[in-house]
């Protein structure tokens, strides 16, 4: 361990801290990208870049973008949180299960067989050495892209469904109140009052069109070079769905409506294709999802593909429904709040 | 000589960081702050991979270089830009730290 690693660990925990222990819930979300940005920097260290690829873009990136979304949506005194609740008796009552939870963690960590390597017994690099093994079958070179969408292909594959679900959940909360949005949505057309677009930004607008073209192409280098190399379809559907709300962000955005057809076929298209393929394995005899070799290599790339485009889209889509949601639950509680301030004033 | 020249100019990159660290610190107020940071962290920036750019072992890895100061530069820029938006649009620019 360099002392650049314990100063890095040491800062994670740090920072860890004072998102906790923040009123000021700006402040937190700050600290919190800042806390994932790091945390990325700490899988470049432990030699996962897949990891840390994922983490920058979804940890540090998207999660930033989205909860700075919903802050915007609160009124300004729930931004912060009153003392009280940050001390009461039931976070204190936390302390007891997260200390433990705390304490098997190191222990774990000081037993774990990477902690002291010559003591380890050789079945504990089990797994690693299977996969390495195997690898030809899997028909990519590259041991990540193999286990993700191969060897346990049923864990993306659920993972990919709960994406979907979680889109499902906004896009239901979305619904609410649109009928209301619906006529303003079109008479306000793609100006600047619109409801699809946030106020656009000159600045941001210009750092739209710089950043778009770069974002595409590492989008698509990603993907590319995910059989061989750390990436994949996580990963590029990351960088995708972020220059897509960069271009929201920007006032350049596609007024898009999220009850649109093409919208859900590209949402769900990953989810599908990889469903059809997992079950064509058994219709042609295998087991769910077997596929080995050069027929492999075939699948996982057209897999790959699709799934990028659903990543990007989900992920994209739950910042645009979630600022919908926003909007609406704005168009309904707005005149009771004027009214209530009126009465305070 | 070039290993001395790459050398300097990335101590003086290191300089630059320190400095708007200090200033991000001592300074008053967000924009005071942001106004550090941001140039200081430009320049460092600047510096440092214009020394790395001398130690630079092939042409793609000067081009990454570039790539990097380039789109770290834009983010930089841009992440004061909106952080100095957010002050204002507070209404607290001059006093909050």
């Amino acid at each position: 361990m360099s002392p650049f690693d314990v100063v890095l660990a040491l800062l994670l925990v740090g920072l860890a801290c004072r998102v906790l222990a923040t009123r000021d819930l700006f402040e937190g979300i700050v600290l919190f990208i800042a806390f994932g940005l790091l945390m990325a920097l700490a899988w470049v260290r432990l030699q996962a870049p897949d990891v840390a690829l994922a983490e920058a873009a979804i940890g540090a990136g998207l999660t930033g973008a989205l909860l700075l979304d919903a802050l915007r949506g609160m009124r300004a005194s729930d931004r912060q949180l009153p003392v009280a609740e940050l001390y009461s008796l039931r976070s204190l009552a936390l302390l007891i299960p997260m200390s433990a939870l705390v304490l098997f963690l190191v222990g774990a960590v000081v037993r774990s067989p990477s902690a002291n390597e010559e003591a380890s017994p050789p079945e504990a690099r089990v797994a690693g050495a299977l996969v390495r093994e195997r690898l030809e079958e899997s028909g990519v070179s590259q041991p990540v892209t193999a286990v993700l969408l191969n060897f346990r292909g049923y864990d993306t594959l659920l993972e990919v469904g709960v994406l979907l679900l979680a889109l499902m959940g906004v896009l239901a909360l979305a619904s609410v109140g649109r009928q209301e949005a619906n006529e303003a949505r079109y008479t306000a057309g793609t100006s600047s009052e619109s409801l699809d677009l946030p106020s656009r930004d000159p600045v941001l607008g210009a750092l739209a069109r710089l950043l778009v073209p770069v974002m595409l192409l590492a989008g698509g280098y990603l993907l590319w070079t995910g059989t061989r190399a750390p990436g994949g379809a996580f990963q590029a559907g990351a960088v995708l769905a972020a220059a897509g709300v960069l271009l929201r962000l920007g006032g350049l955005g596609i007024p898009v409506r999220l009850d649109q057809g093409w919208f859900r076929a590209l949402a769900v298209c990953g989810f599908v294709l990889f469903l059809l393929v997992a079950f064509g394995a058994i219709v042609s005899g295998g087991a769910m999802l077997e596929y080995r070799g050069k027929e492999a290599a075939r699948w996982i790339v057209l897999i790959e593909g699709f799934l990028t485009v659903t990543t990007a889209v989900v992920l994209a889509g739950l910042f645009v429904a979630a600022a919908r949601v926003r909007r609406a639950g704005r168009f309904e509680t707005d005149p009771r709040r004027s009214v209530g301030r009126q009465e305070q004033e | 000589m070039t290993a001395w020249v790459s050398a300097g100019l990335c101590l003086l990159g290191a300089f630059f960081y320190l400095s708007g660290t200090i200033g991000m610190l001592r300074f008053p107020d967000a924009l005071t702050r942001l106004h550090a940071l941001t140039k200081a962290d430009s320049m460092g920036l600047g510096l440092v991979v214009a020394g790395l750019l001398l130690q630079a072992e092939s042409f793609p890895v000067v081009l990454k270089l570039l790539l990097v100061w380039f789109l770290a530069l834009l983010a930089g820029a841009n992440a004061c830009y909106l952080l100095a938006r957010h002050t204002i649009r507070r209404g607290s620019g001059a006093s909050t730290p």
